[in-house]
């Protein structure tokens, strides 16, 4: 080979030469060289163990041809590598009838049967029959190893892929080897289940049938299975995942591994949120209200009714008075053409699809950073959720800068989470002192050398919903003042809230956000209010301003795919169909637009959002003229300047999507003005956010997930539950300026003195009761009934 | 310093000079084990721990040497010498040995936790009296799984045998999965007619109709 690049290695492969890249593994080098060398532990997302033996392949660096794992061994200049040797055949023979001698060889009745690589590879590389006449180590299987994975022993290889996921990439090392020899097993500890948000990963790593999913098990066999390549919603990470349905029903979600976003990874609640669509409890009709509650009706009655609303609500109030809440749980052409609809058909500028607890959507037209970006920053600032809860994946690649590439994290944040043990600084604060903690940590020499050593990246986001965003948003200003170059992930949660205010679900000038069109509509003046798959009630953090609103809208139309606890009050209800029933695009948090794949058909006569807005637009005399998604897709490239270059055409050309530009149109971010409030008698700050499982619609009637959601207790650090005459166990009363409510007292030694932690809308949750949303923070007080 | 245990009359730690001292000095040499328990014959020996190939009375003049010992088909290894005299069960000291290495296996790779366990299983049932000869053939087709290739062991005059030298390949990732291979395959090479003596010589039934079926 000629080639002086530095970064090239030339070796032999099978006689051939190829150029490989410098530190490459023999295993990938060969197969990037059409060579592909069987494996079962080696997975490109981990360390290589060597474990297998499956791998090996005869090298020759000089002393005449060794036995070498291709998985740990990097290529060396004028390496000789043999993959198809006849004793490099042998051995691979060898170990697949050593592999399957204690393995049950139940293929008939596995899950896996069909796609398991220790099938396919004892037919490409196997010896074709087995000598092993003993009798097959027996277990006990299978094993619950948690709510949501099981394991069979039997089957079991001890490829340690899950282990060490669970290890290496997770960080929940809740699964082990225990015993040795012919008697190694995969074992949980003692009374400690894997209890991990990221078990069903090692499910899908698994080459063999040993560990299945509750879910999916005995539910299909994978030839059965129809895919497509797909879009996670569950967040706005914005996972890619292949959607697997038979019989027209969705069955499973297996991660697919986008370099720049999830790396092959899910969360248990993307990967198993699934069973909502084919709940029960789908809306299968639009509904009317009539005197004796809420009826199915037809969707020409249904859509009529709302045309009539919308048009009586013009008549009494003018456009102005109608508002839209929601639609950050669509796609952008959902989005979109809700969005025309509201602004440009009905005419009101009261449209938002945040619900009072991410930031100002300007936040959005800061220099945004990339998943990649953040990953691969020298210093990352979080400020924001404890993204191990809220954005799953998102957790998973930075805890592996932190981990495995030495990015430094500063974390500012007023509870301690999933990322704390790998940040180099965390910096507590008390809810409202956000300015303050991040002036004080400029001000630190060592912090502000590390800031200067290279890219900075901020994740920002809302890290309790009992405050305004004010505090956070003076802190990242503070933080983009003194490192300007600093590009910014924000990190809002709900699957497409960036797609929708991107691509115009915000309010137009003069208009109200959710906060503001909650309090018109508890105080008259809103004549109609839509939820856009939005539930204030469950989900608006001021539960006090969400009853108020629903009471105080006079009509209220819902588009929704249950019934929620605020549609049950609507006027009218629209079915919408949900995720897996309809095509269009996505947004994640990055701005990378990502297919959404349709896979079955839709619940009853639900339709998607941007069908029944563009009915409704056609009632009230404007025909959108959208015959198919492609056209909403391309209308959002002709019509929102940031999607110019997202056409239909180049997301389905790029697996990873296309980066939407940063929106020019969304103004600068305002520095608000912060009054705290003085503490008189409320002793603690109350800090609320929300954990993974909740008693959000989804996860309810996910049967696997709904009951992973836990209790709402108040979490209090040991040593002010002493001061507060209270002890870990005790009911107490916990009061806010606005109300009180009774929950039980958790001591929790990483609640910072001086606040108090409580979840999110965990099931029977009251907290909401407690927040006002426009007080900047709220303080509660504990007290002993 | 070597350690020297089994049938010989004086067994315990001496120390030798590498390069000098035999085999032979080692086992029958007065200042050392002083021969073979009750003036018994010596059938073999191992020269460096159980995880060494065993050598007959052939190798005995060999000295302590590294590379002698390798050159003629065993190591030197820990030090450990295992002297069998002729009243030793072949088979069944065999099955020790490489029942100590399947328990010994770490389990992390599969060919020494696969075929640790396989060969001692076949190995156990042979000593038990209910092998067949080709049980024999797979403790060398399965010793193949962990070592393959040609496998050390001793020249035996009385066998016509060439020695094999050091090394072996293996598939394993450290030296426990081809100690479990190594007793089975000197045992085997240099004993086979001691396997052979514990198998069951079964008969095929003659089979004189169908079994069902269309005629």
């Amino acid at each position: 080979m000629t080639s002086t690049d530095p970064n090239l290695v030339s070796v032999t492969l099978n006689g051939r030469t190829i150029a490989a890249t410098k530190g490459e593994l023999i295993i990938t080098a060969a197969e990037r060289h059409g060579e592909y060398i069987p494996r079962f532990c080696y997975h490109e997302r981990m360390d290589p163990v060597g474990m297998c033996r499956m791998c090996l392949v005869e090298v020759d660096t000089g002393r005449g041809p060794q036995l070498t794992p291709s998985c740990m061994v990097t290529v060396a200049p004028d390496m000789k590598i043999d993959t198809a040797s006849p004793m490099v055949k042998q051995v691979q023979e060898g170990v697949l009838e050593l592999l399957l001698a204690n393995h049950p060889l139940d293929c008939p009745v596995c899950d896996k049967g069909g796609e398991c690589p220790l099938q396919d590879q004892a037919f490409s590389h196997g010896p074709g029959e087995s000598r092993f006449v003993e009798e097959k180590r027996h277990y006990e299987k299978p094993i619950a190893i948690s709510d949501l994975v099981y394991l069979d022993r039997e089957r079991c290889i001890l490829c340690d892929r899950c282990t060490r996921f669970a290890d290496e990439v997770a960080g929940d090392a809740l699964i082990e080897f225990s015993s040795r020899g012919g008697n190694t097993q995969i074992t949980t500890f003692p009374d400690e289940p894997f209890a991990s948000y990221f078990s069903g990963n090692t499910v899908q790593i698994c080459p063999v049938g040993a560990l299945t999913a509750k879910p999916y098990r005995f539910k299909a066999r994978p030839w059965d299975l129809e895919q497509n390549e797909s879009t996670c919603t569950t967040c706005s990470v914005g996972c890619r995942t292949i959607v697997q349905s038979s019989r027209d029903q969705v069955l499973r979600y297996q991660g697919v591994d986008s370099a720049p976003v999830n790396w092959g990874w899910l969360c248990d609640k993307g990967r198993f949120g699934f069973e909502s669509v084919n709940s029960d409890e789908r809306l299968t009709t639009p509904m009317v209200r009539t005197s004796g509650g809420l009826v199915p009706t037809s969707w020409s009655a249904a859509l009529g009714a709302v045309a009539d609303l919308v048009r009586e609500s013009i008549a009494a109030g003018g456009a102005d008075s109608i508002a839209v809440v929601g639609g950050a749980r669509g796609s952008n052409e959902d989005a979109f053409a809700w969005a025309q609809l509201a602004h440009d058909v009905i005419g009101t500028p009261n449209v938002y699809a945040q619900m009072g607890d991410g930031l100002p959507a300007a936040v959005l037209g800061l220099d945004r950073a990339t998943i990649d970006d953040v990953a691969s920053a020298t210093t990352i600032v979080l400020l924001g959720p404890d993204l191990k809860e809220e954005l799953p994946v998102l957790y998973l690649r930075i805890r592996d800068a932190a981990v495995k590439r030495g990015r430094h994290i500063i974390e500012f944040t007023p509870k301690p989470g999933g990322l704390t043990k790998h940040a180099w600084k965390t910096i507590g604060y008390e809810p409202g002192t956000q300015l303050a903690a991040v002036e004080a940590a400029l001000a630190d020499p060592a912090v502000a050398m590390q800031l200067a050593k290279g890219p900075v990246a901020i994740v920002a986001g809302r890290a309790n919903l009992a405050e305004t965003s004010t505090a956070t948003v003076l802190a990242l200003q503070a933080i983009l003042a003194a490192v300007p170059s600093a590009k910014v992930l924000p990190a809002l949660r709900r699957g497409n809230v960036v797609g929708a205010l991107q691509v115009g679900v915000r309010p137009r000038p003069g208009g109200l956000d959710t906060t503001g069109v909650l309090q018109a509509a508890a105080a008259g003046r809103i004549e109609c209010l839509v939820l856009l798959g939005a539930d204030p009630l469950a989900d608006f953090p001021d539960a006090d301003l969400a009853r108020r609103a629903i009471a105080g809208a006079r009509r209220v139309i819902a588009v929704d795919t249950f019934l929620s606890a605020s549609s049950l009050q609507a006027d009218v209800v629209l079915a919408a169909s949900a995720v897996g029933e309809k095509g269009g695009t996505t947004t994640n948090l990055e701005g990378r637009v990502t297919s959404l794949g349709r896979r079955v058909t839709a619940t009853g006569t639900s339709r998607p959002d941007w069908m029944i807005a563009s009915g409704i637009a056609g009632l009230l005399g404007t025909e959108f003229g959208y015959r198919s998604i492609a056209d909403v897709t391309a209308s959002i490239a002709a019509r929102v300047e940031s999607y110019a270059n997202v056409t239909a055409t180049a997301v389905a050309s790029a697996p990873d999507g296309v980066l939407a530009a940063v929106p020019a149109d969304l103004g600068p971010l305002v520095p608000p003005v912060l009054s705290l409030p003085d503490r008189n008698s409320y002793d603690f700050r109350l800090v609320v956010s929300r954990r993974l499982y909740d008693d959000a619609v989804s996860t309810r009637t996910s049967p696997s997930l709904a009951h992973l959601a836990g209790c709402m207790t108040v979490h209090v650090n040991p040593l002010d539950i002493e001061r507060a005459g209270a002890h870990d166990g005790a009911e107490v009363r916990l009061s806010s300026a606005r109300a009180g409510i009774i929950v039980t007292v958790e001591s929790d030694a990483t609640v910072l003195r001086g606040t108090v932690w409580v979840p999110f809308n965990q099931p029977g949750s009251t907290i909401g009761e407690l927040i006002d949303c426009t007080a900047a923070v709220t303080d509660v007080r504990i007290e002993n009934i | 310093m070597v350690a020297v245990s089994g049938h010989v009359q004086r067994p315990g730690v001496y120390e030798i000079v590498n390069g000098t001292t035999t085999f032979r000095d080692l086992i029958y040499g007065q200042e050392f084990c002083g021969g073979i328990r009750n003036g018994n014959q010596l059938k073999a020996f191992v020269p460096g721990g159980g995880s060494a190939p065993w050598f007959v009375p052939d190798q005995l003049d060999l000295p302590f040497e590294g590379r002698l010992v390798g050159a003629a088909g065993s190591m030197l290894g820990s030090g450990a010498v295992m002297v069998m005299d002729h009243t030793t069960d072949i088979p069944a000291a065999a099955l020790t040995l490489t029942r100590f290495y399947a328990h010994e296996s770490c389990g992390k790779c599969v060919p020494c936790r696969e075929g640790g366990t396989w060969l001692e299983r076949i190995l156990s049932r042979v000593v038990d009296g209910k092998g067949t000869e080709a049980d024999l053939d797979q403790l060398l087709e399965v010793g193949a799984m962990i070592c393959p290739g040609a496998f050390p062991h001793a020249s035996s005059e009385e066998l016509g045998l060439e020695a094999v030298p050091f090394p072996y390949k293996m598939t394993t990732i450290c030296f426990v999965g081809p100690s479990a291979y190594a007793p089975v395959h000197s045992a085997l090479t240099l004993f086979r007619a001691e396997f052979e003596a514990k198998i069951v010589k079964r008969t095929m039934i003659p089979v004189t109709a169908m079994a069902g079926g269309e005629q």
